[in-house]
């Protein structure tokens, strides 16, 4: 948007021979109430969000325990991350994880979405009953799934003898341990997902809808040639989100299985975690750190750049 | 909206309408699933410790013990914790608030060199890998002596490009002419902010302190390392310590459902009571996208 005062920037500017210090102190005028309004947000911004960024540079390159001198190690650090035998480990449990997220996270949220535009009545029930995850404190998710996970006494494994299936042992098992966190990770999120869904299908035009009609297109002809692809833009975006979100995974690991059992729910953004905060190696975090920014970085913009999501993103 | 793929005409076919009966089917089942776990919960918190454990479960509690709401209450220090969680979300939003509406009315209303790479700069982060750099972040609030302290969850609050974009979007929206007349009366940029914009924003900094609130009180990592001391802890951090993380001296299960329900209720009632400007804030954002 333009303000009125940009307008007269134009004449006043082809004014023919004005001294330095007074074009220097006219765009200070001009310019400097929104610079000054600026400030607050661009110091916060340069301390927690650019500094850091610039900072994980450094650190991968240094020996560092807080409140000792950092010591320069070249590329050592590098070295001893992608040495370390549990990496494979963590990186197939992190791509397994996001594939899988990936997939449940985009069919539940998109047949939820669609299913509960199509109702006339009761819309804002289960758009509130969907959404009734996303409130709930993280913490409070994992003491409510641990008790849903057991074995013995579970709810699910109650579901599963009611329809004469044998339970399984959720998060106590290597073998179904990581999926078990993407079922929670999915029932806990794709409430954001599906209401996202929801408002970009309330955009769709009805006249769309009702030419393809009266052309006799049926119901799903219409979802497959009108719907999905004037959701496509949505679904790219939140894919792209999805999928950054998805790589970083820690917290449910760290909290719920720790990284167990026998190192199947170990992922990569854990190591990080773990090698700050519990062996102390800040430079080894660091080193990974950048590996997994930069691969997340270059993935991003192969995804926008393959996608053509660029445009659509910012005015 | 009066109609969506299927139409009211469509319906009255047999085919469609059971197609349409069984999106109320899928509709109800998810509803189910989201809904039922947290009654299953509930139930389990007023059992007995030992009847938690019986094979099959049981589904009512035998005797509904509700003294168990009162042992969380003082296991988990609920008033301390819930005191500290509460100072640190009204430091939250006042420092995301007071940095990010000046910066939004500054590109919004008003001259800034390079509007669109500025803006831009500060949206970057938005598609940023943020959990990535998680130890230099905490090495940051370190060096600057901030551990232990709640100006190490308070201050970060104001750099948020989301925040950033709903204040931005919203401000575009109020047309210049209103504070034009306000500034020729000689009222200064912060005034016009203060007293015209803010109050015209109402709806999106209620949005806004929406979002903060559920966010300061579901966020558990951070939390977790910038908040060593006891003293300080949020709720996410008792429940965690008590419930999962302090392996030797986590408390009886039903006493952990019952605090796990007695931490769920401050945003459940936000949720209930502000859906709307909930459900509007999340879509605004989809439809930018």
């Amino acid at each position: 948007m333009i303000s009125v005062k940009d307008q007269q920037l134009g004449p006043m500017s082809l004014q023919p021979v004005q001294p330095f210090g007074s074009i220097l102190r006219k765009k200070l005028s001009h310019y400097g109430m929104g610079l000054l309004f600026l400030l607050p947000a661009f110091a916060f911004y340069a301390i927690f969000q650019w500094a850091p960024i610039i900072y994980n540079f450094f650190l991968a390159f240094q020996n560092f325990i807080p409140g000792l001198p950092a010591e320069w190690v070249g590329l050592a650090n590098f070295r001893r991350v992608l040495g370390d035998s549990l990496l494979p480990v963590a990186v197939k449990n992190t791509l397994t994880f996001t594939g899988l997220a990936l997939l449940i996270g985009f069919i539940v949220p998109l047949v939820t979405g669609i299913t509960i535009t199509e109702l006339r009545k009761g819309r804002s029930f289960f758009r509130l009953a969907i959404y009734m995850p996303n409130i709930i404190p993280a913490i409070a998710l994992y003491v409510m799934w641990l008790y849903l996970f057991n074995p013995a006494v579970g709810l699910l494994n109650q579901i599963l003898n009611f329809f004469g299936l044998p339970g399984s042992e959720w998060l106590l098992s290597p073998k179904t341990a990581l999926v078990s966190l993407v079922m929670m990770s999915t029932w806990a999120n794709f409430g954001t997902t599906a209401v996202l869904y929801m408002a970009s299908l309330s955009a769709i035009s009805e006249e769309l809808y009702e030419a393809a009609e009266i052309d006799g297109a049926g119901v799903w002809k219409r979802i497959r040639h009108i719907t999905l692809p004037a959701l496509r833009p949505t679904i790219l975006i939140l894919l792209l989100m999805q999928l950054i979100f998805t790589m970083q995974v820690m917290q449910e690991p760290m909290v719920m299985t720790g990284g167990g059992p026998n190192n199947a729910t170990m992922t990569v953004m854990y190591m990080i975690y773990n090698y700050a905060f519990v062996y102390a190696e800040f430079g080894k975090a660091g080193a990974l750190g950048i590996l997994l920014f930069v691969f997340l970085l270059l993935l991003s913009l192969v995804y926008v750049k393959g996608s053509h999501l660029v445009e659509k993103e910012v005015r | 909206m009066e109609r969506g793929v299927i139409s009211t005409f469509d319906r009255k076919r047999p085919s469609v309408r059971l197609s349409y009966a069984f999106c109320y089917l899928v509709a109800i089942a998810i509803a189910v699933s989201t809904l039922y776990p947290l009654l299953w919960v509930f139930l389990g918190s007023l059992k007995e410790a030992k009847e938690i454990f019986y094979v099959p479960p049981t589904f009512l509690p035998r005797t509904f013990l509700w003294e168990n709401y009162l042992r969380a209450w003082q296991a988990y220090s609920i008033p301390r914790v819930f005191q500290n969680t509460l100072v640190i979300y009204f430091g939250f939003v006042v420092v995301r608030l007071i940095s990010l509406s000046t910066a939004a009315y500054a590109l919004s209303h008003l001259n800034v060199p390079g509007r669109r790479g500025v803006y831009l700069l500060f949206l970057a982060t938005l598609m940023l890998p943020a959990f990535a750099y998680l130890i230099p972040s905490y090495l940051i609030i370190f060096h600057l002596g901030l551990l232990d302290s709640f100006w190490a969850i308070c201050l970060p609050a104001g750099a948020d490009s989301y925040s950033l974009l709903l204040l931005k979007n919203y401000f575009d929206g109020i047309p210049g002419e209103i504070f034009e007349s306000a500034r020729i009366d000689g009222a200064s940029e912060w005034v016009v902010l203060r007293k015209i914009v803010l109050p015209l924003s109402k709806p999106i900094i209620a949005v806004l302190g929406i979002f903060a609130f559920i966010h300061v009180w579901r966020d558990f990592v951070w939390q977790r390392i910038v908040l060593p001391s006891a003293s300080k802890w949020t709720v996410s951090i008792a429940l965690w310590y008590h419930s999962l993380g302090n392996q030797g001296a986590v408390l009886p299960q039903n006493v952990q459902l019952a605090a796990m329900l007695i931490s769920t209720l401050p945003p459940m009632l936000i949720f209930l009571i502000f859906q709307r400007y909930i459900i509007e804030g999340v879509s605004f954002t989809g439809i930018k996208g």
